[in-house]
């Protein structure tokens, strides 16, 4: 297999590039989708489930 | 008891989210007013094509390019201050990530959309996607820049969750709307200590990435122009060039939006001189830099006497564009220096005149960077020597792009707090947090 004109033909041909961006965007997309989850997950699961659990409400 | 992060400057913080006064619409009825005949201008040049600004053959880049580099370069201020800041461990740094970060989020859609608008036609941007090729930087560009936006919103939007849950829990006599809008942008957040320890772990990896892609970011902006073989702009010092002025009018940008809302908000213990200081120390290391890399760029040009590069360089030191050049250099090095030095210390209006001189001598220095080139290119005689002086549209859409920008600055402090509560809190759930960020325990107030 020849890596060079592999190389050459991705740099110099039209369309591959427009594949990147969309491949480079979507899968910072996807990992921040899952980031975000991660994040606020943890504290869905600890959230009160009864109303004497709620907080209380400290309107200023 | 609810858990919440304590800080003791919560209400002076959340006050400007309260109310939207009368002066508020006024100065964004202004502001609107200008972006629209921003937008009138563009609908007129979308029309008659690109015919009717300033730029002609071979003058195809003009202002249109030169606002591109310059709100890409004002956007680094929020990566800087938040990122960069916060890999070294500068504490100092937390009451002022947000309004830095603001910047970056909202200098950011003008910068890209510049391009856009110096298309001609939008849709054209289609193109690169589906005929792009990867050899063009222009493709670089689009995918640093592209990344680069998404990553700062992502950035900016987590650190802004705990303090949209606060806003969620305290602000209960907003507007219905209002509130609905921070209950889904709090999404269910409830300051349990390990959310803000998978937060900060976050944002601490995050903040590796954003200083890279800053990096990368202003490379690839100016590999727009070092990768054509024109004078005054192949050379491999462009990239480090373009990115230390970035960086400096980004921090210049940060300094005179603290200072605007430290008195605007009466914030004045929150956002604290000290802060000032610390940001006076980094705007002289970086006007030092700048000016040598400006010594170093046309030295390394200049010494070797070619005629295209000379032709180039004589109009910038004493031809057509002599009184930009030396005005830019004055008022990006000159005067602040000497501001900086002799009377920025504790002086919060000099450190805004000068870093009012370095935003506009920074604008300057990227019309001088493009314009001198475009109208005497390589190949002189083949291409023919060029003139450019920006037309009326080029200038409304200017105008409206800088409108824009602080339309959605004022827009956004009204409806956030524009000091991160839980960055600067005593106190985080879960742990003890004592960030310095009181004049008295700040490492900047003893400047």
């Amino acid at each position: 297999m020849d890596i060079g004109a592999l190389v050459h033909t991705f740099f110099d041909n039209a369309g591959p590039g427009g594949v990147v961006v969309l491949l480079v965007i979507g899968g910072a997309c996807t990992t921040y989708y899952f980031l975000t989850r991660w994040i606020v997950s943890v504290g869905k699961k600890n959230e009160p489930t009864t109303p004497e659990e709620q907080p209380v409400s400290t309107n200023a | 008891m609810k858990m919440e992060p304590k800080n003791q400057y919560t209400q002076k913080i959340l006050a400007p989210v309260r109310r939207v006064s009368t002066g508020d619409y006024l100065l964004w009825g202004v502001l609107l007013a200008l972006l629209l005949a921003g937008l009138g201008a563009w609908t007129w040049q979308f029309i008659e094509g690109l015919g009717i600004t300033g730029m002609n053959r071979p003058v195809y880049w003009g202002v249109y390019i030169t606002n591109f580099v310059f709100f890409i370069g004002l956007a680094h201020s929020g990566t800087f201050i938040s990122a960069i800041l916060r890999i070294a461990g500068q504490s100092w740094r937390a009451p002022l990530t947000r309004a830095a970060e603001a910047i970056t989020l909202f200098s950011l859609p003008f910068g890209a959309g510049s391009i856009i608008i110096d298309m001609g036609h939008p849709e054209r941007i289609l193109n690169l996607l589906f005929y792009g090729r990867y050899q063009s930087p222009i493709m670089w560009d689009v995918t640093a820049v592209s990344l680069y936006m998404l990553s700062s919103i992502v950035f900016f939007y987590f650190s802004l969750i705990p303090d949209i849950a606060m806003c969620r829990d305290r602000l209960t006599n907003v507007p219905r709307w209002q509130h609905r809008m921070y209950e889904i942008l709090a999404l269910g957040w409830n300051h349990s200590p390990e959310q803000y320890h998978r937060l900060e772990k976050v944002l601490d990896g995050m903040a590796v990435f954003m200083t890279m892609l800053v990096v990368t970011v202003h490379t690839v902006v100016s590999w727009l122009f070092g990768m054509t073989v024109q004078p005054g702009w192949h050379t491999a010092l462009i990239g480090p060039f373009f990115l230390l002025g970035a960086i400096l009018s980004g921090t210049a940008a940060v300094v005179i939006v603290l200072a605007v809302l430290r008195k605007v908000y009466k914030l004045e213990k929150v956002l604290h001189i000290g802060l000032f200081n610390s940001l006076r120390k980094l705007l002289i290391t970086f006007v030092l830099g700048w000016f040598y890399m400006m010594i170093a760029e046309h030295l390394t040009i200049g010494y070797s006497s070619m005629t295209e590069e000379l032709i180039v360089l004589t109009d910038k030191f004493s031809g057509t564009y002599a009184l930009i050049f030396w005005g830019m250099a004055t008022f990006v090095f000159g005067i602040p220096l000497l501001v900086f030095i002799f009377k920025g210390k504790n002086h919060i209006g000099w450190m805004v005149f000068a870093s009012v001189l370095i935003n506009i001598g920074m604008w300057m220095e990227r019309y001088i960077v493009i314009i001198p080139t475009e109208v005497s290119p390589r190949m002189l005689p083949v291409m023919g020597q060029g003139s450019y002086l920006p037309a009326l549209p080029e200038i409304l859409i200017t105008i409206a792009c800088f409108a824009g920008l602080i339309l959605l600055y004022a827009v956004f402090t009204r409806f956030f707090p524009i000091v991160p509560i839980w960055e600067t809190a005593q106190e985080l759930p879960g742990q003890v947090h004592i960030p310095e960020t009181s004049p008295a325990t700040s490492p900047a107030a003893s400047d």
